[in-house]
């Protein structure tokens, strides 16, 4: 009851705070795809990633508010949500998505199918 | 250099200080901001300011950088930042969208009169550099009695 308390809490508190755009990097290589995106002030607690069909969503909540009883002098970034989706081709494994959050710093690897990966073939010396 | 941020002061030359110490960060921060600010269009890396009756807060929100690569100066009553944004890009990948910066990150403000140069911490967490500089004490006003 409480977990459903504390979801319905953050959810309330997602739809209230500004919507943030981050600034990302997507690259593709033989591996797969490589999403990095600046969210600072974003913790993996209050990270969401989720993928549905072949979109993949993130969403992040960033706590950046000053101290209580401070007066806001100049805020160029509001307290926010983070929000970015892509949409992906096909021939990448979504069950085997990589994410890393490190220094605000968010790295997303999501491999190709094992079939899409080119596959090098070793001749044999007759 | 953010404005609305002053003491009132009644007193004629210390207002006349606080113009020129001013128009002295504006002239400072246009001619940095040809050099190593300028691509960024100048409003890279956002920063947020608070203030309480002890201290100030500036907030610079720039992830993946590297903290030992963060050059933090006071200089004429002007805060500078420098610091080095560490890139990566996979083996042999093929970019698609490219909008994150890498590289030199620089900001310049311009301090209060009544912040303290010698009271400044600095604290690099989750992407978000938090500089905090102590505010000076108030003098209190000396009342003379008139015989």
């Amino acid at each position: 009851m409480m977990e459903i308390k504390n979801k319905v809490n953050e959810t309330n508190k997602k739809t209230t705070l500004t919507s943030l755009r981050p600034l990302v990097d997507v690259y593709e290589n033989t591996e797969g795809v490589v999403i990095m995106a600046d969210l600072p002030g974003v913790d993996t607690e209050q990270l969401e990633i989720q993928v549905e069909g072949n979109v993949l969503s993130l969403e992040g909540i960033a706590v950046i508010a000053p101290a209580e009883g401070a007066k806001k002098e100049l805020e160029m970034t509001p307290e926010g949500v983070y929000k970015r989706s892509f949409s992906l081709g096909d021939g990448l494994d979504f069950n085997q998505i990589d994410a890393e959050l490190k220094s605000g710093l968010l790295t997303i690897k999501v491999p190709k199918k094992v079939a899409e990966v080119p596959q090098k073939i070793k001749v044999r010396a007759a | 250099m953010f404005s609305g941020f002053r003491t009132i002061d009644n007193n004629i030359v210390n207002q006349l200080n606080l113009i020129q110490r001013e128009l002295e960060c504006a002239f400072n921060q246009a001619s940095t901001n040809t050099n190593e600010n300028f691509r960024a269009g100048n409003i890279y890396p956002p920063v947020n300011i608070s203030s309480t009756n002890d201290s100030i807060d500036v907030k610079l929100f720039v992830a993946n950088l590297n903290p030992t690569a963060i050059d933090v100066t006071v200089d004429n009553n002007v805060l500078n930042i420098r610091a080095q944004k560490e890139s990566f890009v996979p083996d042999g990948a093929k970019p698609f969208i490219k909008e994150r910066v890498d590289g030199k990150v620089f900001r310049q403000v311009c301090m209060p009169e009544d912040s303290d140069p010698n009271k400044i911490t600095a604290d690099y967490k989750l992407g978000v550099l938090t500089i905090n500089i102590a505010k000076l004490e108030k003098t209190q006003p000396i009342k003379v009695k008139v015989h």
